[in-house]
Protein backbone atom coordinates (compact mmCIF):
# COMPACT_ATOMS: atom_id res chain seq x y z
CA UNK A 1 0.00 0.00 0.00
CA UNK A 2 1.70 3.45 -0.84
CA UNK A 3 1.36 5.99 1.66
CA UNK A 4 0.48 9.41 0.53
CA UNK A 5 0.92 12.42 2.53
CA UNK A 6 -1.36 15.39 3.20
CA UNK A 7 0.35 18.64 2.34
CA UNK A 8 2.32 20.02 4.80
CA UNK A 9 3.74 23.72 6.16
CA UNK A 10 6.87 23.48 7.76
CA UNK A 11 5.73 27.30 8.99
CA UNK A 12 2.97 25.46 10.72
CA UNK A 13 4.92 22.56 12.39
CA UNK A 14 7.79 25.40 14.03
CA UNK A 15 4.74 27.70 14.95
CA UNK A 16 2.95 25.03 16.70
CA UNK A 17 5.50 23.13 17.75
CA UNK A 18 7.63 25.57 18.53
CA UNK A 19 6.37 28.87 19.46
CA UNK A 20 8.43 29.83 16.72
CA UNK A 21 7.62 33.83 15.14
CA UNK A 22 7.44 34.05 11.24
CA UNK A 23 10.52 35.96 10.94
CA UNK A 24 12.74 33.17 12.92
CA UNK A 25 10.98 30.53 10.64
CA UNK A 26 11.77 32.37 7.36
CA UNK A 27 15.67 32.67 8.60
CA UNK A 28 15.49 28.89 9.29
CA UNK A 29 13.66 27.81 5.74
CA UNK A 30 16.34 30.14 3.78
CA UNK A 31 18.95 28.82 6.38
CA UNK A 32 22.20 26.87 3.73
CA UNK A 33 22.21 23.07 3.81
CA UNK A 34 25.17 21.66 5.90
CA UNK A 35 27.12 18.90 7.08
CA UNK A 36 25.73 18.58 10.07
CA UNK A 37 22.20 18.02 8.28
CA UNK A 38 23.59 14.94 6.90
CA UNK A 39 25.13 14.20 9.87
CA UNK A 40 21.67 14.11 11.94
CA UNK A 41 19.79 12.12 8.99
CA UNK A 42 22.68 9.70 9.29
CA UNK A 43 22.84 9.01 13.07
CA UNK A 44 18.92 8.89 13.31
CA UNK A 45 18.90 6.62 10.49
CA UNK A 46 21.13 3.75 12.31
CA UNK A 47 19.10 4.45 15.65
CA UNK A 48 15.79 3.99 13.59
CA UNK A 49 17.73 0.64 11.98
CA UNK A 50 18.64 -0.60 15.44
CA UNK A 51 15.18 -0.12 16.56
CA UNK A 52 13.09 -1.98 13.64
CA UNK A 53 15.92 -4.94 14.03
CA UNK A 54 14.57 -5.14 17.64
CA UNK A 55 10.84 -5.00 16.52
CA UNK A 56 11.52 -7.60 13.79
CA UNK A 57 13.84 -10.07 16.25
CA UNK A 58 10.94 -9.71 19.05
CA UNK A 59 8.06 -10.09 17.20
CA UNK A 60 8.97 -12.52 15.29
CA UNK A 61 9.60 -14.70 18.30
CA UNK A 62 6.48 -14.91 18.87
CA UNK A 63 6.35 -16.51 15.70
CA UNK A 64 8.94 -19.20 15.82
CA UNK A 65 10.92 -20.77 18.71
CA UNK A 66 14.27 -18.61 18.20
CA UNK A 67 15.37 -19.01 21.57
CA UNK A 68 18.25 -19.67 22.63
CA UNK A 69 20.03 -18.59 19.05
CA UNK A 70 18.87 -15.09 18.80
CA UNK A 71 20.20 -13.34 20.93
CA UNK A 72 23.72 -14.31 18.92
CA UNK A 73 22.16 -13.65 15.75
CA UNK A 74 21.32 -10.17 16.85
CA UNK A 75 24.55 -9.78 18.22
CA UNK A 76 26.42 -10.87 14.62
CA UNK A 77 24.53 -8.26 12.53
CA UNK A 78 24.37 -5.53 14.98
CA UNK A 79 27.92 -5.05 14.17
CA UNK A 80 27.16 -4.69 10.53
CA UNK A 81 24.08 -2.25 10.93
CA UNK A 82 24.26 0.79 8.26
CA UNK A 83 26.86 0.08 6.48
CA UNK A 84 27.46 -2.97 3.96
CA UNK A 85 30.35 -5.35 4.52
CA UNK A 86 32.99 -3.28 2.69
CA UNK A 87 31.60 0.02 4.50
CA UNK A 88 29.42 1.39 2.11
CA UNK A 89 26.77 3.98 4.27
CA UNK A 90 23.45 2.61 3.69
CA UNK A 91 20.65 5.16 2.60
CA UNK A 92 17.32 4.97 4.63
CA UNK A 93 15.28 2.25 2.42
CA UNK A 94 18.59 0.11 2.15
CA UNK A 95 18.59 0.31 6.02
CA UNK A 96 14.86 -1.20 6.54
CA UNK A 97 15.94 -3.54 3.56
CA UNK A 98 19.31 -4.51 5.73
CA UNK A 99 16.80 -5.34 9.01
CA UNK A 100 14.53 -7.16 7.16
CA UNK A 101 16.99 -9.03 5.33
CA UNK A 102 19.01 -9.56 9.11
CA UNK A 103 16.17 -10.89 10.45
CA UNK A 104 15.52 -13.51 7.90
CA UNK A 105 19.06 -14.66 7.86
CA UNK A 106 18.45 -15.18 12.11
CA UNK A 107 15.41 -17.34 10.97
CA UNK A 108 17.20 -18.84 8.13
CA UNK A 109 20.63 -19.94 9.80
CA UNK A 110 19.37 -19.98 13.13
CA UNK A 111 16.13 -22.23 13.65
CA UNK A 112 16.63 -26.00 12.79
CA UNK A 113 17.36 -27.23 10.14
CA UNK A 114 18.99 -24.58 8.82
CA UNK A 115 21.74 -24.62 11.48
CA UNK A 116 24.79 -25.61 9.48
CA UNK A 117 25.92 -22.60 8.43
CA UNK A 118 28.02 -23.01 5.17
CA UNK A 119 28.41 -21.88 1.41
CA UNK A 120 25.69 -23.75 0.20
CA UNK A 121 23.65 -21.95 2.52
CA UNK A 122 24.81 -18.72 1.67
CA UNK A 123 23.19 -19.72 -2.24
CA UNK A 124 19.82 -21.36 -0.56
CA UNK A 125 18.64 -17.85 0.81
CA UNK A 126 19.64 -15.97 -1.99
CA UNK A 127 15.75 -14.57 -3.08
CA UNK A 128 14.16 -16.13 0.24
CA UNK A 129 14.50 -13.71 2.63
CA UNK A 130 10.75 -11.66 1.23
CA UNK A 131 9.12 -15.26 1.56
CA UNK A 132 10.70 -16.04 5.26
CA UNK A 133 9.46 -12.70 6.24
CA UNK A 134 5.79 -13.57 4.80
CA UNK A 135 5.92 -16.57 6.68
CA UNK A 136 6.41 -15.09 9.73
CA UNK A 137 3.61 -12.91 9.16
CA UNK A 138 1.32 -15.86 8.50
CA UNK A 139 2.76 -17.42 11.60
CA UNK A 140 1.83 -14.48 13.54
CA UNK A 141 -1.54 -14.26 11.97
CA UNK A 142 -2.89 -18.02 12.85
CA UNK A 143 -1.54 -17.12 16.74
CA UNK A 144 -3.57 -14.42 16.93
CA UNK A 145 -0.97 -11.32 16.72
CA UNK A 146 -2.60 -9.36 14.03
CA UNK A 147 -0.91 -6.42 14.22
CA UNK A 148 2.59 -7.71 14.72
CA UNK A 149 1.58 -9.74 11.44
CA UNK A 150 0.86 -6.46 9.80
CA UNK A 151 3.74 -5.36 10.69
CA UNK A 152 6.17 -8.26 8.59
CA UNK A 153 3.28 -8.63 5.63
CA UNK A 154 3.55 -4.53 4.98
CA UNK A 155 7.93 -5.31 5.44
CA UNK A 156 7.50 -8.00 2.69
CA UNK A 157 5.55 -5.76 0.08
CA UNK A 158 8.42 -3.08 1.10
CA UNK A 159 11.23 -5.89 0.12
CA UNK A 160 9.36 -6.66 -2.66
CA UNK A 161 9.03 -3.26 -4.28
CA UNK A 162 12.90 -3.03 -4.10
CA UNK A 163 13.69 -6.57 -5.17
CA UNK A 164 17.25 -5.41 -6.71
CA UNK A 165 18.43 -4.19 -3.73
CA UNK A 166 16.88 -6.99 -1.25
CA UNK A 167 19.26 -9.38 -3.57
CA UNK A 168 22.42 -7.57 -3.07
CA UNK A 169 21.46 -7.28 0.89
CA UNK A 170 21.41 -10.94 0.92
CA UNK A 171 24.91 -11.37 -0.21
CA UNK A 172 25.92 -8.91 2.00
CA UNK A 173 24.33 -10.27 5.44
CA UNK A 174 24.55 -13.39 4.82
CA UNK A 175 28.20 -12.80 3.97
CA UNK A 176 28.48 -11.12 7.43
CA UNK A 177 26.83 -13.79 9.38
CA UNK A 178 28.96 -16.53 8.26
CA UNK A 179 32.01 -14.42 9.04
CA UNK A 180 30.43 -13.48 12.71
CA UNK A 181 29.24 -17.20 13.13
CA UNK A 182 32.59 -18.43 12.49
CA UNK A 183 33.89 -15.59 14.78
CA UNK A 184 31.03 -16.95 17.12
CA UNK A 185 32.33 -20.37 17.33
CA UNK A 186 35.92 -19.63 17.51
CA UNK A 187 35.16 -17.64 20.31
CA UNK A 188 33.12 -20.40 22.04
CA UNK A 189 35.93 -23.16 21.23
CA UNK A 190 38.20 -20.58 22.70
CA UNK A 191 36.13 -20.30 26.43
CA UNK A 192 36.09 -24.05 26.49
CA UNK A 193 39.29 -24.52 25.62
CA UNK A 194 40.22 -21.77 29.18
CA UNK A 195 37.38 -23.56 30.94
CA UNK A 196 39.07 -27.14 30.45
CA UNK A 197 42.51 -25.68 31.36
CA UNK A 198 41.41 -24.37 34.38
CA UNK A 199 39.84 -27.26 35.58
CA UNK A 200 43.60 -29.32 35.42
CA UNK B 1 -0.95 8.61 19.69
CA UNK B 2 -2.11 11.01 16.56
CA UNK B 3 -1.01 9.38 13.35
CA UNK B 4 -1.62 12.61 11.09
CA UNK B 5 0.81 14.75 13.09
CA UNK B 6 3.12 11.66 13.00
CA UNK B 7 2.55 12.17 9.11
CA UNK B 8 3.34 16.02 9.17
CA UNK B 9 6.22 15.92 11.47
CA UNK B 10 7.62 12.93 8.62
CA UNK B 11 6.93 15.04 5.42
CA UNK B 12 8.69 17.97 6.74
CA UNK B 13 11.51 15.63 7.48
CA UNK B 14 11.36 14.46 3.73
CA UNK B 15 11.03 18.31 2.49
CA UNK B 16 14.43 18.78 4.25
CA UNK B 17 15.86 15.83 2.66
CA UNK B 18 14.78 12.57 4.52
CA UNK B 19 14.37 9.34 2.65
CA UNK B 20 11.41 9.46 1.87
CA UNK B 21 11.06 5.66 0.86
CA UNK B 22 12.34 4.42 4.17
CA UNK B 23 10.02 7.29 6.31
CA UNK B 24 6.68 6.25 4.46
CA UNK B 25 7.49 2.33 5.76
CA UNK B 26 7.89 3.64 9.20
CA UNK B 27 4.34 5.37 8.72
CA UNK B 28 3.09 2.48 7.14
CA UNK B 29 4.07 0.46 9.83
CA UNK B 30 3.04 2.64 12.88
CA UNK B 31 -0.67 1.76 13.56
CA UNK B 32 0.50 -1.90 14.35
CA UNK B 33 3.82 -0.96 16.57
CA UNK B 34 3.20 -1.65 20.19
CA UNK B 35 2.51 1.67 21.89
CA UNK B 36 5.82 2.05 23.25
CA UNK B 37 7.09 1.94 20.11
CA UNK B 38 4.54 4.66 18.94
CA UNK B 39 5.67 6.50 21.29
CA UNK B 40 9.12 6.09 20.79
CA UNK B 41 8.96 7.03 17.01
CA UNK B 42 7.40 9.57 17.56
CA UNK B 43 9.38 11.10 20.08
CA UNK B 44 12.18 9.97 18.15
CA UNK B 45 11.14 12.05 14.65
CA UNK B 46 10.65 14.85 16.41
CA UNK B 47 13.94 15.29 17.89
CA UNK B 48 15.24 14.78 14.62
CA UNK B 49 13.42 17.53 13.18
CA UNK B 50 14.37 19.35 16.44
CA UNK B 51 18.24 18.93 15.60
CA UNK B 52 17.81 19.60 12.24
CA UNK B 53 16.03 22.78 12.70
CA UNK B 54 18.57 23.29 15.33
CA UNK B 55 21.35 22.84 12.91
CA UNK B 56 19.90 25.09 10.61
CA UNK B 57 20.01 28.13 13.07
CA UNK B 58 23.47 27.76 13.56
CA UNK B 59 24.77 27.70 9.90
Amino acid sequence: MNQTFAVNSFRDILKANENMENDTITNIESGPQNLEKEKIFKRCGEEREKELSEILTTEASEAIDLVPFVGDGKKIFESVLGTTSDGKELNGKERIIQAAVSVSSIVFFFTPPGTVMTARNLAVLAGKSPVLIGKIAEDLREKGHDRSAEIFARTKSFMERYAETVKETEKDVTASFLEGFENLKKSVSEAFEDEGAGDK
Amino acid sequence: MNEEKLAKIIETLIAEGEDREELSYWLEIYPFLKEEKQTWLFKHLTEELSRIQSAKKLS
